[in-house]
C-alpha cells in the first residue's frame, strides 16, 4: 500500500475518536436556551387554523404549478400522431418564457424580502415591534417555499439563497408576539443570521443579474 | 414516524418533548461544534444558537430529510457562524510545536504523547478553514461537493483544503513515521 494511502487510514482510523469522549454540557446549555426554546414554541403553537388554511392553500397552488408544468411537458412531448401538433406541443419559446417569467418572480420575490429584513432588523434593533411582521414573514416564507418547489429551474446559488431565507423567515415568524417589546436577544440573533449568512449582501448580488438578461 | 410524532408534541406546546429532541441530538451537536472549533466555549455558543434555530425553525421543517440530518445542517451553519462572528475565520497557522507544548491535550502527558495523542494536538493546530474541511469529510463522511455547497466553497477548494489538512497533520506526525510505515505493512 503507497504511503499517502496508508496514512490517510490510519488519520480515518484515529480520527473518528477525536473529541468523541467530551460530555456535552447538556444542562447548562439546556438552562440557557429553555426560555428562548419555550417561546418559540408557544408561538409555533400560534399557528392558527386561519394560518394552516392559508398555508394549505398555498401548497394547493405550488402542487397545481407543478401539476401544470408536468402535464405541459407531458403533452409536449407524447402528443398523438392524429392531434394538431402544431397547437399542442410546447415549443422552446414557452420553456423559456415559463424560465423567465419564473426567475423575474424569484427576483421580484428577492426585492421584497430585502426590504422585509431591513425593517424587521431596525425594528428590533430599536425595540419596536410591528403589528404586519407576523403575517408579512409567514406570506415571504409561504412564497419562499413556493418558489423551493421549482428549485431545479433556479440557479443553485438563488436556491441556497432561498434556503437561507427560508430559515430566517420562519426564524422571525416565531418571534415573541406583537405587541411584546422585542427583546434584545432577538435583534442579536437576527442580525447575527442576517450578517452570518450574508443574506442582504447575496440577494444585492443576485437581482441585479435580472438586468442583464439572463 | 418517531421524529414525526416528537415534532408534533413540540409543536403542540409541549416543553417535555423540546427537551426530549434536545437531549437525543445535544450530544452530536456538541460534540460537532466540539471538533470544527477546538474551542469548549465556542461550541458551547455554537450549540446554544444551533437549538435555538432548530426550534423556531422546526414548524418550518419540511420532513422531507431525516430530523437528524436537517438538525446537523442547521448545527454546521451555527458552528461555521459562530467561527465567523468571533473572527476567526482566517487562516492562522499555529505553530504545532507550540500545541505539542500545551499541558493538557486530552489528558496526554506532555513528555510521551503517542500518535493518537500527537495527532489529536495536530488536528486542533490546524487552521479552521483545513479543520472544518477535516473533520466533515474524515469524521462526519461528507462529499466534497456537500462540503462546498455547506461552506460555499468550490468542492475543487474543499479538495485542496484536505490535502492541505493531511500535508500538515503528515507533517506532524513525522516523529511516529516508522511506527504508521510499518502498521499495516
Amino acid at each position: 500500500m503507497p504511503d499517502d494511502e496508508k496514512f490517510n487510514e490510519l488519520i480515518r482510523h484515529h480520527a473518528a475518536d477525536y473529541r468523541a469522549d467530551v460530555p456535552a454540557p447538556a444542562e447548562q446549555i439546556w438552562g440557557r436556551i429553555e426560555r428562548d426554546v419555550a417561546d418559540a414554541v408557544s408561538t409555533s403553537r400560534r399557528s392558527d387554523p386561519r394560518r394552516r388554511v392559508w398555508l394549505a392553500a398555498a401548497a394547493g397552488l405550488a402542487a397545481a404549478l407543478i401539476l401544470g408544468v408536468g402535464i405541459g411537458r407531458w403533452t409536449g412531448t407524447r402528443a398523438p400522431a392524429n392531434a394538431r401538433v402544431e397547437r399542442v406541443a410546447a415549443t422552446p419559446g414557452d420553456s423559456l418564457r415559463r424560465l423567465t417569467h419564473l426567475r423575474a418572480t424569484a427576483y421580484d420575490h428577492l426585492d421584497e424580502t430585502e426590504l422585509f429584513l431591513t425593517e424587521v432588523r431596525a425594528d428590533l434593533r430599536a425595540g419596536r415591534n410591528d403589528t404586519d411582521r407576523d403575517a408579512r414573514s409567514r406570506e415571504l416564507l409561504a412564497r419562499t417555499r413556493l418558489l423551493l418547489q421549482s428549485r431545479e429551474q433556479q440557479p443553485p446559488s438563488v436556491t441556497r439563497l432561498l434556503e437561507d431565507i427560508e430559515l430566517l423567515l420562519a426564524e422571525i415568524a416565531t418571534l415573541p408576539d406583537t405587541g411584546r417589546r422585542s427583546r434584545p436577544t432577538d435583534a442579536a440573533l437576527l442580525e447575527e443570521s442576517l450578517t452570518r449568512n450574508d443574506i442582504i449582501p447575496r440577494i444585492r448580488t443576485t437581482v441585479p443579474v435580472r438586468g442583464v438578461g439572463t | 414516524m418517531q421524529d414525526d410524532e416528537l415534532i408534533d408534541r413540540v409543536l403542540a406546546n409541549d416543553m417535555v418533548a423540546a427537551r426530549e429532541l434536545y437531549d437525543a441530538h445535544v450530544g452530536a451537536v456538541f460534540r460537532l461544534a466540539l471538533r470544527m472549533t477546538a474551542d469548549e466555549p465556542l461550541a458551547h455558543e455554537a450549540t446554544q444558537d444551533a437549538f435555538i434555530r432548530v426550534f423556531r425553525g422546526l414548524e418550518g421543517f419540511r420532513r422531507d430529510a431525516s430530523l437528524r440530518t436537517w438538525i446537523h445542517h442547521i448545527a454546521i451553519s451555527a458552528i461555521l457562524n459562530s467561527l465567523r462572528s468571533r473572527k476567526r475565520w482566517h487562516i492562522h497557522f499555529t505553530d504545532i510545536e507550540e500545541a505539542d507544548r500545551r499541558d493538557d491535550v486530552h489528558g496526554a502527558p506532555q513528555s510521551e504523547p503517542d500518535l493518537r495523542d500527537r495527532l489529536y494536538a495536530a488536528i486542533d493546530a490546524l487552521p479552521e478553514i483545513y479543520r472544518a474541511v477535516f473533520v466533515l469529510h474524515e469524521i462526519e463522511g461528507h462529499t466534497h461537493e456537500e462540503i462546498g455547497a455547506l461552506l460555499r466553497i468550490p468542492a475543487g477548494t474543499s479538495k485542496a483544503r484536505l490535502n492541505g489538512a493531511r500535508a500538515k497533520l503528515r507533517s506532524a506526525l513525522q516523529a511516529f513515521e516508522g511506527e504508521w510505515r510499518g502498521a499495516s505493512a
